[in-house]
Formats: structure tokens, C-alpha cells, sequence
């Protein structure tokens, strides 16, 4: 018996350490923990915020906690949602579940890339691209055309219910119609495309050859020429030449009692400083506000060039409950 | 792929897993029977565990890269997913076959029951004596095996998910996770859950039929196994460990040695780790105590303490979805982002296995020796009283606390409550990895991989070196 008590003694001190002092700032993240967890620590340590964070399940990109959220509306936790991605935050506006706030952030971040009264606000993008294994294929657009018009079964693709591939999907559906994008997707699968789990699967398919060509992001891509494997990357553009670039975006959540704290973590993450330090780590993200491309990486101001003609998200609106709902009729069933 | 076609292949796998899983353990049982004595004993035993106490999740990030290369050959893959998890699951039915009772029916009665049911009308009364020779003859323990491999394979979500099996559990995960309404994901439980239950009955009904004996006298069919049976269960033993221990920390070893230098740097798992550490004891601890209370309180206490060992049984997706689902009604949503809902799952998952350990270890431990030891452990005279807690140690102490970090190491690697239920910013370290596994290969989460995995290891070291001290304390006070 004394053993049993001495053991719940250290179970509880071990729990009373585990909880930290003061109210933690909520912050729910569906940016890559490997990215997004450096930018969150250097705010705790310049502000002395503390913050607690839950980030997203990497099968179910950024939907898992824009739905999370959705069901958290009459007792909301988070405080300030930093998606790696445009329209689940657009959702949650329409749901009425943001707080809108313009600070030092939004002043800076362009009209292009941001919700004009403060709701969310978008920066550091990524860019949807073809990562091509070099070993197996030449780096031609026209060599990838060719290859989509033929069988697909060395083509990988994210399952598009998540994240950026539903992004990617809703541009498509917004473009060509609901009709031509359910057929082209029935095509693709009749043609054996490789639906994955996520992003990073079709990176690690086509740097291990297993697949020649795929559909990924650019920080994505970027893993892989880092680990030295032979790929190399195209934007994917539509036919008039639009590229889809996908903002991350952060937005404070309505009914937050960390109002003070929320809009510092906005205005840090919006910040030049935020930027730049996306930019240079390994996912290199496309600054939006204003930077001297010539503190920028190489590859980044290469990405810059192509964003230059970015297809506009912020009409995705309608499109983007419709196509969800097909692609939930698709793959939940 | 959908529900449906996701159950169906979980069903098939699950079920043809047991079946082979079955047949196989038999001649190790066997084996384990006919070799009483001896160190190459010991040395089998180790070998027949060490698959089990592996965890899925790094067995899953060992062969993800091998799963990767077989995206053109899904059968091959499911194959190799079947494989491993057969082998994964191996120890329990051939624990169960070894401890299980002699049958109440002889093989002389059976035969002549054969004879005489030849001449028979296939009628009711021909049914219920074949159902009562079933569950009274070897078929019993066999179902028995059959009933907790089933179980086992067929609630198994980390490798399914990590391989891209088709597997319901990874559906509706991801189904849960993405979006689906808690009612919803009930409702799409509710067939897989109550596959579980018919087979959970059925095994249940047999267990509460079994006469007294587990552990007493064991049932080996009769068979007598000739050398080359030794050949075969020797080289299975060391295949399997081959694939599922050595080849998994070959890999995991080799990136922790390219990968520590980058991870010291950046330590920010060893706070996950803490967080799954704190988790897992404080359920460990409760399960374990619900567990010898329930044994000491009278049939009530018993019946009660075996009713809260089923939703366990059901499996840690439902559970979760269970918990999660009561933790949002009102009078509970107070506490739905805090650590009690997954402590609460954690206990209930781990409930199971201890009532059970519990119960084997009553029928296996040596009762008049150790209640001596206890009673030398309390005379006066310092060296009686030195011996007597040394020995009540051996007898029954140690055993206990293996049991224990069993219980422990087994609730500390879940996955799927801590992903549905951690609450935020308290995110054990087995839901971060699993996460980060999805990216494949790399040095630093082989390291973080050898981390969590060592991390346990050093809290029982520090066990025994504190549990050594207390001895001392206790001898001398």
C-alpha cells in the first residue's frame, strides 16, 4: 500500500509540473509542425506569451481543424488559427467565427491576399508544382502533357479532400465547371493516377522513382532536393497561364479572451521578420508583404517570378463548399 | 474506398491472419509444452515475446519506405502488412494455447462420440452435443486464439494507415479527424463494433465455461513433435524476430546515429515524450488498481470490474469515439479539452490486459510461499526480515512490476486516443511521430523514434534502482 501511494504521489507531482502556470494562448496550426513550431517558439521567447498549440493530423490537412473548429463554435478554445492554406479560413468566415482585427500585419500584407475587413490575412505562400524525377523524365511541359494524356499509373497525386490538393481542385472546379472536373478526375482514376495520402507521399513516390511525375507543393519539393534526391520542379499552370499559389493565413477566432495576445501573434506572424525566416527555412516560402528580394534565397525569388500571375482564391467562395461537397460524396462514403 | 469495402477487407485480413496465426502457433505451443527445462527455453520464450512488445508504429515507419515501393502492387502490400502484423500477434495465441487448460473431453471421447454421431439424424440434439464437444474439446482454445488475434488484428490502425492498407479503422480515423460529425462516426462504429462483440461473446462464453486451471496443466493436443517440428519453430522464431525487432531498430539505429547531433539542438520532443510518460503512468496506475480491487471485492466487484473491461475490448478507435462523443454532452464538455478524457480512454484500453495479467499471475504464482514471505518479512530479527522481502520480491514482487511496464509500454505507444482525444498543447509524443512518419524517411525522426522508444526503457531502469532502495528503507524501518 505504501508503494501504491508513493507511486500516486509522483504521478500527481509529475502532472502539477506537466501544467504550466498561466493561461496559455490557443493556437490551432495547420502548417507543418517542423516550420511553424521555430516561428511559434522565437514569439514565446520575444514576448513571454505562453503558447499551446495543436497541430493538424498530416492524413487530414487543414480541414481537420477548420472542422474542428466549425464544432468548437459554441464553446470556442482557440484563440488564433494559422492555416496553411486559404480556404478553410474563408469557411470559418462564413461561418462567422472570426474576429476581425487590422493591425501592423494586415497594413502590411497586399489587398490581394487578405480579407479587406481583417477577418484573415494571408502570407509566406506556397506554390502548387510538378515535382519531376530527373532520373526518369525530362524536365518539358510538354513531356508532362504527354504523359497525362497517356496511362497515369507513374503519376501521383494527393487524395484531394485535404489541404492544398483541395485547393487545387476547387480552382479546377471554379474554371472549368463541376461537370468537366468530376469527368477529368473519373478519367484520371480509369487512367490508374495514384491517389496518396498526402503531399510528402508523392514527393517520397517520385524521389524514389517509384512514380516519375507527381502533383505536390513547393516546400514539399523542396524536402527533397535538400535530401539530394533527383528531382527538379515546374508550376503547375492553368490554360491561361495562372499559377496556384496558396497563402497561408492566420485569423484570430471569435470569442477569444487572449485578445491582446492574439493580435501580437497576427501582427508577429504577419511580420517582415516571419517572412523572411519562412522564406529561408527549407519549406521557402514566397514572401507577400514587402522584402528586398535580395535578402530572399534564390529558389524563393525563382518562385516570386512565377507567382506573378496567381490565380485569385479569394473567388473561390462558392465553388469551394460545392466542390467539398462532391469530394465528401467521393471519399466518405 | 468506402466503409464497406474497408470493413470487408479488414474482415478478410483479420480473419485469415487468425486462421494461419492459429495453425501456426499450435507446434510452438508445442514446443514450449514438451521443453520444460533448459536456457535455449528461456532463449525461445524471449524470442516468441519480443515481436509483441515491438511497436507497431516503429515496425510501421521501418518498412514504410518498403510499403512505398509496392504503390503499383497493392496486393503485395496488403501481403506484406498481413505478414507483419501476423507475426506482431503470434505471441498471443501461442499464450493463449499454452496457458489454456486441458480440455474437459479426452480424445477417447471425442472419438467415440464420433463413431456413435456417424449413425446420427443431423437434428437439435445432434447440434447442441457437437457445440458442447466444441466448446469443451481442443476447439476451444483455438477459438479462444482465434477470438484475441481476430480482435487484435482487426482494431490494428498504425500500420494500416502508415502502409495504406485498406482498413476501416484508417477510414474512419480519417473520417473523424476530417470533419465527420461525432453521431456519424458512431453510426459508421457500429458495424465494425459489433463484429467485435459477437466474437468477444463467443470468447467470453467459453472463458466463463473454462474449468479452473490456466497455467495448471497445459494442452498440447497430444501431439508428440518430432526434431524437424524444432527445426521449424526455431527458424520461425528467429524470422520473426529478424523482421519484426532487428530489421525495424537496424533502420531506426542507423538514422538516430546521423540524426542526434541535429535533435540534441532542437529537443522539443523530450517534452512530448514527458507528456506520454504522465499519460501512461496515470492510467497504468489506475487500471491497475481498478483491476486488483475489482479481483478483492466480491462477485459484484468482479461482474463490475469486467463489465468496464469491454469497451477496451472493443478496441481504441471506438472507445475514443465513444469517450469523445460523452465528453461533448454538457454535463461533461467542461472538462472535453482537458487530460481526463484520454486518461479515462487510456485506462479503459489497458483495463483488459491487466485484469488478465492479473488473474494468470493469481493462478500461476505459488500462494503458500509468498503469504511465508510475508509473513518472514515482518519478524523482528533485521536478517529474517531482509530475507523474507527478498524473497517475497522474487516470488511475487518482480513479476508484478514486469507486468506493470508492460501495461505501461502497451497504453504509452497508442496512437489513436492521443491523436482524438490529447488535449491541446498536451500532445503525447507517439501522435506527433505518428504524424511526422507520413513525411517517410529521415535522420532526425529515426532519432526522435529511438528517443520515444528509450525513453521507457530508462524509466524501468530507474524502477528497479528505486524499487532496490525502497527495499532497503523498508527492511531497515
Amino acid at each position: 500500500m505504501a508503494l501504491v501511494f508513493v507511486v500516486i504521489v509522483v504521478v500527481v507531482a509529475m502532472w502539477l509540473a506537466s501544467v504550466r502556470g498561466q493561461p496559455a494562448l490557443v493556437v490551432y496550426c495547420a502548417h507543418d509542425l517542423i516550420y511553424s513550431q521555430k516561428i511559434l517558439i522565437e514569439f514565446e521567447k520575444q514576448t513571454g506569451t505562453r503558447i499551446a498549440v495543436r497541430f493538424d493530423t498530416e492524413a487530414t490537412k487543414s480541414l481537420g481543424l477548420t472542422e474542428l473548429l466549425i464544432r468548437e463554435k459554441n464553446n470556442p478554445r482557440c484563440d488564433v488559427f494559422w492555416n496553411n492554406e486559404q480556404l478553410g479560413t474563408m469557411q470559418l468566415m462564413e461561418h462567422g467565427l472570426l474576429e476581425p482585427y487590422k493591425g501592423s500585419g494586415f497594413r502590411r500584407i497586399p489587398a490581394a491576399y487578405k480579407e479587406l475587413d481583417g477577418h484573415w490575412v494571408g502570407f509566406a505562400a506556397r506554390m502548387r508544382v510538378w515535382i519531376i524525377n530527373t532520373d526518369r523524365m525530362t524536365t518539358n511541359v510538354q513531356v508532362i502533357q504527354d504523359i497525362l494524356k497517356a496511362d497515369l499509373s507513374r503519376v501521383a497525386i494527393a487524395r484531394p479532400l485535404y489541404g492544398t490538393t483541395r485547393t487545387h481542385y476547387t480552382v479546377l472546379w471554379n474554371r472549368w465547371g463541376s461537370q468537366k472536373l468530376t469527368a477529368w478526375h473519373a478519367d484520371w482514376r480509369a487512367r490508374h493516377i495514384n491517389e496518396v495520402q498526402g503531399n510528402a507521399t508523392v514527393k517520397n513516390l517520385v524521389s524514389a522513382g517509384i512514380c516519375d511525375l507527381g502533383l505536390t507543393d513547393s516546400d514539399d519539393f523542396f524536402v527533397a532536393k535538400d535530401d539530394g534526391q533527383p528531382v527538379t520542379m515546374l508550376p503547375v499552370r492553368l490554360e491561361d497561364g495562372a499559377v496556384i499559389c496558396i497563402p497561408n493565413t492566420v485569423s484570430i477566432i471569435k470569442g477569444t479572451k487572449q485578445a491582446t495576445a492574439a493580435r501580437e501573434l497576427v501582427d508577429f506572424l504577419l511580420s517582415q521578420q516571419t517572412e523572411l525566416a519562412l522564406a529561408h527555412s527549407k519549406s521557402r516560402q514566397i514572401p507577400l508583404g514587402p522584402i528586398d528580394p535580395q535578402t530572399l534565397p534564390e529558389p524563393v525569388r525563382q518562385l516570386m517570378e512565377w507567382a506573378a500571375t496567381p490565380y485569385p482564391l479569394d473567388s473561390l467562395g462558392e465553388s469551394s463548399r460545392s466542390c467539398l461537397d462532391w469530394l465528401r460524396s467521393e471519399y466518405v462514403k | 474506398m468506402s466503409l464497406a469495402s474497408s470493413l470487408g477487407w479488414a474482415l478478410l485480413r483479420a480473419t485469415s491472419v487468425a486462421m494461419v496465426v492459429v495453425w501456426i502457433s499450435q507446434p510452438i505451443a508445442s514446443w514450449f509444452v514438451q521443453n520444460r527445462s533448459g536456457w535455449w527455453r528461456k532463449l525461445a520464450a524471449v524470442l516468441i515475446v519480443a515481436p509483441f512488445l515491438m511497436p507497431g508504429l516503429v515496425v510501421a515507419y521501418a518498412y514504410y519506405n518498403s510499403s512505398l515501393s509496392l504503390v503499383h502492387h497493392r496486393m503485395a502490400n496488403e501481403c506484406l502488412y498481413a505478414m507483419l502484423m501476423g507475426m506482431m500477434i503470434m505471441p498471443v495465441a501461442v499464450g493463449v494455447l499454452y496457458f489454456s487448460p486441458r480440455p474437459q473431453i479426452s480424445d477417447c471421447a471425442r472419438h467415440c462420440r464420433r463413431l456413435l454421431s456417424a449413425d446420427c439424424a443431423i437434428g437439435r440434439a445432434r447440434i447442441t452435443s457437437t457445440w458442447s464437444f466444441v466448446i469443451r474439446g481442443p476447439m476451444r482454445t483455438k477459438i479462444m486464439a482465434f477470438t484475441a488475434v481476430f480482435l487484435l488484428g482487426f482494431q490494428e490502425f498504425e500500420m494500416a494507415s502508415l502502409f495504406g492498407a485498406n482498413s476501416w479503422t484508417v477510414w474512419l480515423f480519417a473520417a473523424q479527424v476530417g470533419g465527420l460529425a461525432i453521431s456519424q462516426s458512431l453510426l459508421a462504429a457500429l458495424i465494425p463494433a459489433a463484429c467485435e462483440a459477437v466474437l468477444l461473446l463467443l470468447g467470453l462464453f467459453i472463458l466463463l465455461r473454462t474449468r479452473r486451471g490456466w497455467g495448471e496443466n497445459l494442452d498440447h493436443g497430444g501431439k508428440v513433435l518430432n526434431s524437424s517440428y524444432s527445426v521449424a519453430v526455431w527458424g520461425y522464431l528467429l524470422f520473426s524476430v529478424a523482421c519484426i525487432c532487428v530489421v525495424p531498430a537496424t533502420i531506426v539505429l542507423k538514422g538516430t546515429l546521423e540524426g542526434l547531433r541535429t535533435l540534441v539542438e532542437d529537443f522539443s520532443v523530450a517534452s512530448e515524450v514527458w507528456v506520454s510518460i504522465v499519460f501512461s503512468a496515470s492510467a497504468t496506475i489506475i487500471a491497475v488498481i481498478t483491476a486488483s480491487i475489482g479481483r478483492y471485492s466480491g462477485r459484484i466487484g468482479l461482474a463490475a470490474t469486467v463489465a468496464f473491461c469491454l469497451p477496451g475490448l472493443l478496441g481504441a478507435l471506438v472507445l475514443s469515439l465513444v469517450i469523445l462523443s460523452l465528453f461533448q454532452l454538457s454535463p461533461l464538455a467542461m472538462l472535453y479539452d482537458t487530460p481526463v478524457p484520454l486518461v479515462l480512454t487510456l485506462s479503459l484500453l489497458v483495463l483488459p490486459m491487466a485484469m488478465l495479467l492479473h488473474l494468470l499471475l493469481e493462478s500461476v504464482e505459488p500462494g503458500p510461499s509468498i503469504h511465508l514471505a510475508r509473513l518472514l518479512g515482518q519478524s523482528g530479527l533485521l536478517s529474517v526480515r531482509r530475507g523474507g522481502v527478498r524473497l517475497h520480491w522474487h516470488l511475487r514482487g518482480r513479476v508484478r512490476l514486469y507486468v506493470i511496464l508492460l501495461l505501461f509500454m502497451w497504453v504509452y505507444f497508442d496512437v489513436v486516443a492521443s491523436s482524438l482525444l490529447a488535449p491541446t498543447g498536451m500532445i503525447p509524443a507517439t501522435a506527433r511521430l505518428y504524424n511526422m512518419m507520413h513525411y517517410g524517411h529521415s535522420a532526425v525522426l529515426s532519432a526522435m523514434v529511438c528517443v520515444m522508444v528509450l525513453a521507457p526503457v530508462v524509466l524501468a531502469l530507474m524502477t528497479f534502482t528505486l524499487r532496490a532502495v525502497a527495499e532497503r528503507w523498508l527492511v531497515r524501518g
